[in-house]
């Protein structure tokens, strides 16, 4: 979709916009409309790459990463990445593409789209992630990061959900949650029945 | 100044009586003051009083305004045969049958009112002043049906006594126009209040063509049962005659009735339950339970013996024939019906919920008995107006001129 | 963008209604003195004059703008009274242009039923009464009838696993069979496609909750109480004004929200981001993208009440 050079002065202008720490308006793929999201570089400011890895020689062997305080190892679904298939190695202040492109992690949504490139067209029209601004004018999303860590795997965490409808006052005697004895799926219903009622268990 | 001798010796006659009559009187005078003082405490607190819910957000007063609707349009089953095939014995019954038709819509409309949560806004209804709904709304559609039938079916009555108190003949030419109007009137009525249910896609339980059908079947029961246990109550207390032929008629209306609701029973579980789909989920829950929940299924299938024997009973005509046996069969059918109707209809049309929640309905103490006065009333309504009315069909009560001059 | 700003009101005391801080402390003394301070709050929270003005008003789309602003400072009053807050209670109008249509990805849907709660809390709902516009069911996977949804899901974590949730609340039909269903026209479509109701019109005959198919209509049993310190003050008079018993309410895609170009309260809430909001007449609008992108449907379809609230899948 994008010729490399073509997305290569894209990025060129974010790393310089990431730089000053504003955050740059709409991909070059024009229909998408324009958004803005919260940039990510004032964590700099209180845990400076450089306090460590100035002193320290870059070494691109793949390990374990003992004695980091940030991520031994990647897990990151099926993909066969480690550290340094996302960040560089040269600049850490900078991430990079596959072809060693850097990007500013305020526009670290360029490195996910690589590979996710469709939930990455449904980010940028809306249908994917949340809108943090109001429903016209401006649009402010978040960065896929703010939800997703891509070192850690995917998604929240199951949590405890909010308590379930109340029942109208004077009728809590009345109501009793029964689970319904529901059919199973089709295929239990040509399988032979097993010891216990597998239905009723739910 | 006749009109008010009329009004006068009418109201005379409606509290003359014995110790007999002053008792069922008394009697519903406590009902309606129990039924009042549960009210004011409905107004104060809010429906949350009653069984309803969310889930369930039309229960006993619906329930039983939708059997009144049908006990009023039955009296169109009196105005038939009385003006249109003239036959003079049921001439001579069919003002007490349009008196328990004013009693059963005023029962009807107040039970409505009592159904209300805001009364005190009762005037955003009435139209041009506030905002009436019409046509579109099938809950203005039954407002004008019901006030009109009222209207109707004091209209007539009025003319007819006021032309006998005066000892003069009722012109038909006058008074059979409106006849007629009253019998597509009646039947408006409760197909209207079908139509209100049944107009409710959302709810497959109701959303039936058979529901207009289904109700005047069930009215046509209920209606002349109700009918021929007051005419036989009249006959025997008030010494009013009326001739058994009049209940013969009746009792096989009845009959005919009963069959074609139980056929349209037979006719709705065979198609829902067939081929079932989830719209049959309501019928299953009120015939045989749904998921665990089955607090209705000893009511319908109780209502179902109830009219099968009731049938039966009906059918040998040795037994028809005989009063306390006809009475009988009168009470099991009305008590059927109003099983049938009121919680074998309005209340499973919520269970399961059109979002698939099983909450179920019953009704509180205070419900009941608000109902129980709103029976009283339509109870005492009647009373009263089939008195006079008897009195003046008796020639009991006539305009004191002619009282004068018979001596 | 008022409807509600006067240019002259004829009775000093009745002042044009704004929002603006240091105006809301002259509506307040001017509320106090119109309101005849002698005459004690006993018309079940109103003055004398109050329920007389309640009473005689009119249905909301028949008042002029001068009833309309009277009722809404009666609101504030009788607010004010109930709650000893201050509250604002407008009318802003719809925004030409925009009609509001909903999508919900249920591929993201947890169930965490944090739009149920921060919805109580934004429309003023009734505590005691546990009343709720969204409902939040459980099903399986791949099991899509509600018949055999769980309404009542009370796991110590969500999701679970092999379930789906489907969260539900008013669809703002496009053919809403309520509004054709209420005798009295207490509930209508606005121009911007948010289906209301007029709570002060209302008579509590319940005839448009047995005709939603969604169960998205509620009934305020007996009287809605709000702790005073939670109440939300910024209100619509077709929103999340307080109400009172005998009427009924439903979802109103946050009116007094949603008018003022901000997202609904559910939409806020949902962590993760499975909500999406916007105007269905813009064609560059994400709630467009996903209609003619993703694999979209509404709920039971076939009945043809063309709802404007639509679920989607990843």
């Amino acid at each position: 979709m994008n010729h490399p050079a073509h997305r290569c002065l894209v990025l060129l202008v974010c790393v310089m916009a990431g730089m000053t720490g504003t955050p740059a308006a709409a991909d070059t793929n024009n229909s998408a409309p324009e958004f803005q999201v919260a940039p990510r570089t004032s964590a700099f400011d209180s845990s400076p790459c450089e306090g460590c890895h100035e002193d320290m020689e870059p070494n691109p062997k793949r390990r374990v990463l003992e004695d980091a305080p940030h991520f031994p190892e990647v897990q990151h679904g099926p993909a066969d990445i480690w550290c340094t298939t996302c960040h560089s190695l040269d600049n850490r202040r900078s991430l990079r593409t596959l072809s060693g492109q850097l990007v500013s992690y305020d526009e670290s949504h360029i490195i996910c789209s690589q590979c996710h490139a469709s939930v990455y067209r449904d980010w940028q029209y809306g249908a994917h992630g949340k809108r943090m601004t109001g429903w016209q004018g401006r649009r402010e999303i978040l960065n896929c990061t703010a939800c997703h860590n891509p070192h850690t795997g995917p998604d929240q965490r199951p949590r405890r959900p909010e308590p379930p409808p109340g029942v109208r006052i004077d009728l809590e005697h009345q109501h009793q949650h029964r689970m319904h004895h529901r059919n199973g799926p089709t295929w239990e219903r040509h399988q032979p029945a097993e010891s216990e009622d597998a239905d009723v268990s739910r | 100044m006749t009109l008010l001798h009329f009004f006068r010796d009418g109201l005379r006659a409606m509290f003359q009586g014995g110790k007999g009559y002053w008792t069922w009187l008394a009697l519903l005078f406590a009902l309606i003051a129990i039924g009042c003082w549960y009210y004011i405490i409905q107004l104060q607190q809010g429906l949350v009083i009653t069984g309803m819910s969310d889930q369930v957000s039309w229960g006993f007063y619906i329930a039983n305004f939708t059997f009144m609707v049908g006990i009023a349009a039955a009296s169109v089953l009196l105005v038939i045969p009385a003006y249109l095939f003239h036959r003079e014995d049921v001439k001579r019954v069919v003002l007490i049958g349009k008196a328990m038709a004013v009693a059963a819509v005023i029962t009807a409309i107040l039970l409505v009112v009592v159904d209300l949560a805001r009364p005190d806004r009762f005037w955003h209804i009435i139209p041009f002043i506030g905002r009436f709904n019409f046509p579109q709304s099938m809950l203005a559609w039954d407002v004008v049906v019901l006030y009109g039938y009222l209207f109707l079916n004091l209209l007539i009555p009025f003319y007819i006594l006021f032309k006998h108190y005066r000892g003069l003949q009722p012109k038909l030419a006058a008074y059979l126009p409106f006849v007629v109007i009253t019998i597509f009137w009646a039947i408006s009525i409760h197909t209207v209040t079908a139509f209100l249910f049944s107009a409710n896609s959302g709810r497959p339980f109701w959303h039936t063509a058979l529901l207009g059908p289904r109700f005047l079947a069930s009215a046509f029961v209920s209606g002349p049962a109700l009918i021929i246990v007051s005419l036989l109550l009249i006959r025997r207390y008030w010494k009013f005659q009326i001739g058994q032929a009049v209940i013969n008629m009746l009792g096989i209306i009845l009959m005919f009735a009963l069959y074609t609701n139980l056929f349209f029973v037979g006719v709705e579980l065979f198609t829902d339950l067939y081929n079932e789909t989830d719209h049959a989920a309501s019928i299953r829950y009120l015939y045989l339970g749904l998921h665990g929940f089955d607090g209705l299924t000893p009511w319908i299938w109780t209502a179902l013996v109830l009219n099968s024997i009731a049938v039966l009973m009906l059918s040998i005509e040795k037994l028809r024939h005989n009063i306390p046996m006809l009475v009988v069969a009168c009470g099991l059918s009305t008590v059927g019906i109003w099983i049938e109707k009121g919680m074998g209809f309005v209340i499973p049309g919520f269970i399961p919920t059109p979002t698939g929640e099983i909450f179920e309905f019953t009704p509180t103490f205070p419900e009941v008995m608000i109902t129980v006065g709103c029976w009283a009333i339509g109870a005492l309504v009647f009373t009263l107006l089939a008195r006079a009315a008897t009195a003046i069909e008796s020639g009991d009560c006539v305009h004191q001129s002619l009282a004068r001059d018979s001596r | 963008m008022s409807r509600d700003k006067k240019s002259k009101p004829s009775d000093p005391n009745q002042v044009s209604h704004s929002r603006r801080s240091f105006l809301k402390g002259i509506s307040t003394v001017t509320a106090a003195a119109g309101s005849t301070a002698a005459l004690k709050p006993a018309w079940g929270g109103s003055s004398l004059g109050d329920a007389l003005g309640d009473f005689f008003q009119d249905q909301y789309q028949r008042m002029t703008p001068e009833e309309i602003t009277n009722a809404l400072e009666r609101i504030e009053r009788k607010a004010k009274r109930k709650f000893g807050r201050d509250i604002t209670a407008e009318n802003t109008p719809p925004i030409e242009g925009v009609v509001f249509g909903y999508a919900l990805n249920i591929s993201k849907c947890k169930g965490y039923r944090d739009c149920v709660s921060a919805c109580v809390r934004e429309n003023n709902l009734g505590r005691g009464s546990q009343m709720e516009y969204i409902r939040v069911v459980e099903l399986d996977k791949g099991d899509r009838n509600l018949d055999h949804a769980d309404h009542y899901y009370n796991h110590d974590l969500v999701p679970q696993e092999g379930k789906e949730y489907l969260p539900m609340q008013c669809m703002q039909c496009d053919d809403p069979p309520c509004v054709k269903a209420c005798p009295i026209d207490a509930t209508w479509m606005e121009p911007d496609g948010i289906v209301v109701v007029d709570y002060n019109w209302c008579i509590g005959c319940r005839y448009c909750m047995t005709a939603c198919p969604y169960s998205a209509r509620h009934f305020n049993w007996s009287e809605p109480l709000v702790p005073s310190e939670e109440l939300n003050p910024d209100t619509h008079y077709l929103g999340n004004r307080p109400r009172m018993k005998g009427v009924v309410e439903k979802c109103h895609f946050c009116i007094q929200r949603t008018r003022k170009g901000q997202q609904p309260a559910c939409l806020e809430a949902c962590p993760t981001g499975a909500r999406v909001f916007g105007n269905l007449l813009d064609p560059d609008s994400e709630i467009r993208y996903i209609l003619a992108n993703k694999t979209v449907f509404r709920l039971k379809e076939d009945l043809g009440t063309e709802p404007k609230f639509w679920y989607y899948t990843d």
